[in-house]
C-alpha cells in the first residue's frame, strides 16, 4: 500500500515538473514548484513509515516551512524585478509571459 | 498586561518545543527556553501581533468549523475530480465578489482560505470590504454566492 | 482489529494519491493558469488530508501522530496562502483569466 502510494506521489511530481518545464507564465512554473515541493513533503512522510524511521517526519515538518518560504521569496522576486524593468522600459508588456 | 500575550507565546512555543525535543537536560532545557524567547522577540520586532481581542470560544468552535469544512472539501473535490478527467466543455469559468465587510480580520483570512481550500473555488483578491474568487464552473460560483461558507466563518467569529 | 486498522490506513491512503494524482494531471490540461491552480489545489486540499490520515491510523496515539498533525496543520494553512499570494500576484501583474464571465448581480449579504 505504501509502495503504490509512493509510486503515485513521484508520478505527481513529474507532472508537476514537466508544467513546470512547459510554462507558459512565471506564475505557472511558481505552481508547478509549490506543487513539487508539497509533494515532496509527503513524500517524506510516506517514505519514513516504509523505512520505519519516523524520524523523517521532523525534517518534513522542517520541509514544508522552508517550502511556503520559498515559494513567497520567489513571488516577491518576480513581483519586484517585474516593477524594476517597467521603470526602466514602461513599453514592455507585463502580462507574464516570459517567452523571449 | 502587555507582557501577557508573549507570555503565553512562549508558554505555548515551550510546550510544543517539551514535545518535539524528547531530551530532558538541563542546558537543553536552558536552551529551549532561551530560543523561545527569541523566536517571540523577533516576532514581536517584525510585526506587531494582532492587537484584536478574540474570544475563548474560538478553542470549540474553530474546530467544528474545521469539520463542516472537511466534508465539503470532500464534496467539492469529488467534482473537481471529475472536471479534470472529464471533457473541457464542461468548464465554465466565472468570477463573482462576495461581500465581507462585516467580517473580522480573523474571519477575512478563514474565509478567503476556506475558499481556496475548496477545490473548484479560488480566492484572488481581498480588499478589505468583498472578496474576488475565481471559480471553476458557474454552479460552483452560485453556491459560493449562496453564503453558506460565509454564514458559517460569521457564526465562527461574530463581530 | 490491527488488520481492520491496517486495511482501513491502507484504503485512506491509496484514496488520498487517486487525488494527488488526479491533481497533477488537472495541473498538467487545464487550458489556462487560474484553472491550473484549481487542478493543482486538488493535491493542496483532501490528498494530504487523507495521506496523512492514514498514516496517524497506522501510527495510532503516539508522538508520531501528533507529528503528523502538525505537518497537516502545517499544510492546510500555508499552502491556500502560497496559493492565493500566487494567484493574486499573477492577477496584479495583468494575467486575465480566460474565457470567464463575471457575476455582476447584487452579492447576497451574509446574516
Amino acid at each position: 500500500m505504501l509502495l503504490v502510494a509512493a509510486i503515485a506521489i513521484l508520478v505527481t511530481m513529474a507532472l508537476a515538473l514537466t508544467r513546470a518545464l512547459l510554462g507558459p507564465s512565471v506564475y505557472d512554473r511558481v505552481l508547478a514548484v509549490n506543487m513539487f515541493g508539497t509533494k515532496t513533503v509527503l513524500l517524506i512522510t510516506v517514505m519514513a513509515f516504509m523505512m520505519g524511521r519516523t524520524d523523517f517526519l521532523d525534517l518534513a515538518l522542517a520541509y514544508a516551512l522552508i517550502n511556503f518560504i520559498g515559494v513567497m521569496a520567489v513571488l516577491w522576486f518576480v513581483q519586484e524585478s517585474s516593477l524594476r524593468q517597467q521603470t526602466q522600459n514602461p513599453a514592455r508588456d507585463d502580462s507574464g509571459n516570459d517567452a523571449q | 498586561m502587555r507582557l501577557m500575550r508573549p507570555l503565553l507565546a512562549v508558554i505555548a512555543l515551550f510546550l510544543v518545543w517539551l514535545l518535539w525535543g524528547g531530551l530532558y537536560k538541563t542546558p537543553v532545557l536552558q536552551l529551549g527556553i532561551a530560543s523561545c524567547v527569541l523566536v517571540t522577540w523577533l516576532t514581536w520586532r517584525m510585526a506587531l501581533p494582532d492587537q484584536q481581542a478574540h474570544s475563548i470560544a474560538l478553542i470549540y468552535r474553530v474546530p467544528l468549523y474545521w469539520a463542516w469544512l472537511l466534508w465539503e472539501m470532500v464534496v467539492t473535490n469529488i467534482q473537481v475530480l471529475r472536471l479534470v478527467l472529464g471533457p473541457r466543455s464542461a468548464l465554465s469559468p466565472t468570477i463573482v465578489d462576495i461581500d465581507a465587510s462585516a467580517s473580522s480580520k480573523f474571519a477575512l483570512t478563514l474565509l478567503g482560505n476556506s475558499i481556496t481550500l475548496t477545490p473548484g473555488t479560488l480566492t484572488i483578491n481581498i480588499d478589505g470590504t468583498k472578496i474576488t474568487a475565481h471559480c471553476l464552473t458557474r454552479s460552483a460560483a452560485q453556491d459560493l454566492r449562496a453564503g453558506a461558507m460565509s454564514r458559517r466563518v460569521a457564526a465562527v467569529d461574530p463581530n | 482489529m490491527s488488520e481492520i486498522l491496517d486495511l482501513i490506513a491502507g484504503l485512506l491512503v491509496v484514496t488520498g494519491c487517486v487525488f494527488v494524482l488526479a491533481g497533477g494531471i488537472g495541473a498538467l490540461r487545464m487550458p489556462d493558469f487560474y484553472t491550473r491552480i484549481h487542478g493543482a489545489s486538488l493535491t493542496d486540499s483532501l490528498g494530504p488530508v487523507l495521506v496523512l490520515g492514514g498514516l496517524m491510523v497506522n501510527a495510532g496515539l503516539t508522538l508520531i501522530s501528533v507529528k503528523l498533525a502538525a505537518v497537516m496543520l502545517l499544510l492546510m494553512v500555508t499552502s491556500p496562502t502560497a496559493t492565493y499570494a500566487l494567484a493574486n500576484a499573477a492577477l496584479l501583474a495583468g494575467l486575465k483569466p480566460e474565457g470567464v464571465e463575471h457575476d455582476t448581480t447584487e452579492p447576497e449579504k451574509p446574516a
